[in-house]
C-alpha cells in the first residue's frame, strides 16, 4: 500500500501478510509512518493505492466489522491523565459499540475480566487520575481487551512507563499472542525479543520485514544500513 | 420587592433561571472537558447578533439568537473537525464578525437600544411565558439527550481517537453536542446576557472539575454550584437592587476561584509549596 497526505508520501511499498494468532512489532524513527499504518488497518486513513484486508474484511468498505474485532490502544499522551473518570469508566468505554443505551451485565463482566488480566482489578473504583503513568497504560490496555478483540493494535504502549509495567505488559502480550493477533508500534528492543514473531522496520517505506532473530543478527538500522 | 409572596414575574424568573442553570451546568461539563470553552463565548456572541437582527426585523429575538447560535456552532465545528483551520481560530474570526454585526444591527434599530442593551446584560426579571416555555423545552431536550447518548458523548469527550477506532459515529455526537451548546446558550442569553453566558456555562463545570474524581461527581457538583449561584445571585440582587445576572456570574466565578485555590487537588498550592521549597534551597 501507499499512503500520502497533501501529495507527500507518508508510506510507500508496504506489503505484508500476518497469520492469526501472531505478534508483529513495528519499529522505526519518529515520522516513519508507524501510527499511520495502524490507522490504515483500522480504516481511519485510506491508502492512495493498495489493498487492505483485516480478517477478510475491507476496513474501508466494512469499517464496523473491522473495528468490532479490533482493540486499539492509542498513544497515552493523547489522553488527558487528569480527567475526572474512574478506572471502571475507562475500561467500560471499551464495550461501547453504539453511543447510546446502558451497559449490560456482560459489559461489566468483560470489563472486570480485562482489568484482571492487566493486574488492575483492585483499582476498579479508583480515580484514573490517581494512577501512575504505568498503571494508566495498563488500564488503557484493559479497555482495548474489554472488546474481546481478535486483533490488538498498540501504539507505543511502553512509552514513558516504569520497568515493572514494561515487564508486565510484555508478559501480558506474550500470553495474549496465542489467542490474539498483536501488532505493536514500539521503540523497545526488549519487547521485540519477548513477543515478536515478525518485525517490520519502517522509514516511510519497509526497511526490514522478517523474524526478530534475523533482525537482531543483521542489525538493521532505520535507514536500512547494517 | 416583596419577599412574602412570589409575584408571577419573580416566579417565572426563578423557574427560568433554574432551568437555565441546570442545562448550562450539564452541557458545561462536556464543554469544559472537551476544551470547547471558547466555543461557548463564540456562540453567545452569535446569539447576541442574532437577537439584535431579530429585533431589527421585528421578530422574536429568541428565534434570531437560536438561528445564529446554531450557524456559528455548526460552521466552527465543521472547520474544527476538518482541521483545515483550527477551531479556536474559526471561532475567533466569527466571534468578532458576530459582535460587529450585533452592534451594526443595534445602531440601525432606533428606539430599541435599551432592549438591545438587555441582550448584553441579560434580563432575568423580564422573561416572558414564551421564554419560560422555550427554557423548559431546551432543558428537557438537554437532559434526555445526555441520558440517552451519554456513552457516546463520554467517549468522544475523553478519547476521540479511541472513539473513531471503536466505530462510533463521532460526527453525529460532535454536532449533537454543538447543537445542544447553541440551545443552552440561546436561553442563557435571555437570562444573563451575551457577555455573561460564558460565566454560567463554564464556571460551574470548571469549579466542579477541581473537586471531582469521577464523571457523575463532576456533573452533580456542576449542577449544585450552578443552581446555588443562581439562587444566591437572584436573592442578593433583590435585596441590594443590583443586576441579578452580574451577581450570578460573579458568584459562580468566585466559587471557581475559591476551588482552584482550596480544592483537594490543590494544584496551585502544590506549585506554591514547590516554589517556596526551591526558593529556600537557593
Amino acid at each position: 500500500m501507499d499512503v500520502s497526505f497533501n501529495s507527500e508520501n507518508v508510506l510507500s511499498g508496504v506489503s505484508f501478510k500476518l497469520s492469526h494468532p501472531s505478534a508483529m512489532c513495528i519499529m522505526g524513527p519518529n515520522g516513519a509512518g508507524k501510527t499511520t499504518l495502524l490507522k490504515v488497518l483500522l480504516g481511519l486513513i485510506k491508502p492512495l493505492h493498495g489493498l487492505v484486508r483485516v480478517f477478510g474484511f475491507n476496513p474501508f468498505k466494512n469499517p464496523l466489522e473491522v473495528r468490532r474485532i479490533t482493540g486499539y490502544v492509542p498513544q497515552r499522551e493523547l489522553i488527558d491523565p487528569t480527567l475526572p473518570l474512574l478506572v471502571k469508566d475507562v475500561v467500560l468505554m471499551g464495550r461501547i459499540v453504539r453511543g447510546f443505551g446502558r451497559y449490560t451485565e456482560e459489559d461489566y463482566k468483560e470489563a472486570e475480566k480485562a482489568l484482571k488480566m492487566v493486574g488492575m482489578l483492585d483499582f476498579w473504583d479508583e480515580p484514573f487520575s490517581h494512577l501512575s503513568g504505568g498503571q494508566q497504560q495498563r488500564v488503557l490496555i484493559a479497555r482495548a481487551l474489554a472488546r474481546k478483540p481478535k486483533l490488538l493494535l498498540l501504539d507505543e504502549p511502553l512509552a514513558g512507563v516504569d520497568p515493572e509495567t514494561s515487564l508486565h505488559v510484555a508478559k501480558l502480550l506474550r500470553d495474549l499472542k496465542d489467542k490474539v493477533t498483536v501488532v505493536v508500534v514500539t521503540h523497545d528492543q526488549s519487547l521485540v525479543k519477548h513477543i515478536a514473531d515478525v518485525v517490520l522496520v519502517l522509514n516511510k517505506k519497509p526497511v526490514f520485514l522478517g523474524s526478530p532473530i534475523k533482525w537482531l543478527e543483521v542489525g538493521v538500522g532505520w535507514s536500512g544500513e547494517c | 420587592m416583596e419577599w412574602g409572596v412570589l409575584s408571577p414575574t419573580l416566579l417565572r424568573a426563578l423557574v427560568t433561571s433554574l432551568l437555565v442553570s441546570v442545562s448550562c451546568a450539564v452541557i458545561g461539563v462536556f464543554v469544559v472537558l472537551r476544551g470547547l470553552s471558547f466555543m461557548g463565548a463564540g456562540v453567545a456572541h452569535a446569539a447576541f447578533s442574532g437577537s439584535a437582527m431579530a429585533i431589527l426585523l421585528g421578530v422574536n429575538p429568541l428565534a434570531g439568537a437560536l438561528v445564529f447560535s446554531i450557524l456559528l456552532a455548526v460552521v466552527a465545528g465543521y472547520t474544527g473537525l476538518r482541521g483545515r483551520v483550527k477551531m479556536d481560530v474559526a471561532i475567533g474570526a466569527f466571534f468578532a464578525f458576530s459582535m460587529a454585526l450585533g452592534i451594526l444591527f443595534i445602531s440601525m434599530t432606533p428606539g430599541y437600544v435599551v432592549r438591545a442593551w438587555w441582550l448584553i446584560m441579560g434580563d432575568v426579571l423580564g422573561v416572558s411565558d414564551w421564554d419560560l416555555l422555550f427554557a423548559t423545552y431546551v432543558t428537557v431536550i438537554v437532559l434526555l439527550s445526555v441520558v440517552f447518548f451519554l456513552r457516546g458523548f463520554q467517549l468522544v469527550t475523553f478519547d476521540l481517537e479511541f472513539a473513531l477506532a471503536s466505530g462510533l459515529r463521532v460526527n453525529l455526537y460532535h454536532y449533537l453536542m454543538l447543537l445542544l451548546v447553541a440551545f443552552v446558550v440561546t436561553i442563557a442569553v435571555k437570562c444573563v446576557g451575551a457577555l455573561l453566558v460564558y460565566a454560567v456555562l463554564i464556571a460551574p463545570a470548571a469549579a466542579a472539575r477541581e473537586i471531582s474524581h469521577g464523571f457523575w461527581e463532576m456533573l452533580a457538583y456542576s449542577v449544585a454550584i450552578s443552581v446555588a449561584s443562581t439562587l444566591t445571585g437572584i436573592s442578593l440582587s433583590l435585596t441590594f437592587n443590583v443586576s441579578p445576572s452580574a451577581l450570578i456570574a460573579v458568584i459562580a466565578s468566585l466559587v471557581f476561584l475559591a476551588l482552584i485555590i482550596a480544592s483537594p487537588k490543590k494544584r496551585i498550592c502544590k506549585t506554591c509549596r514547590m516554589y517556596r521549597f526551591r526558593f529556600k534551597r537557593v
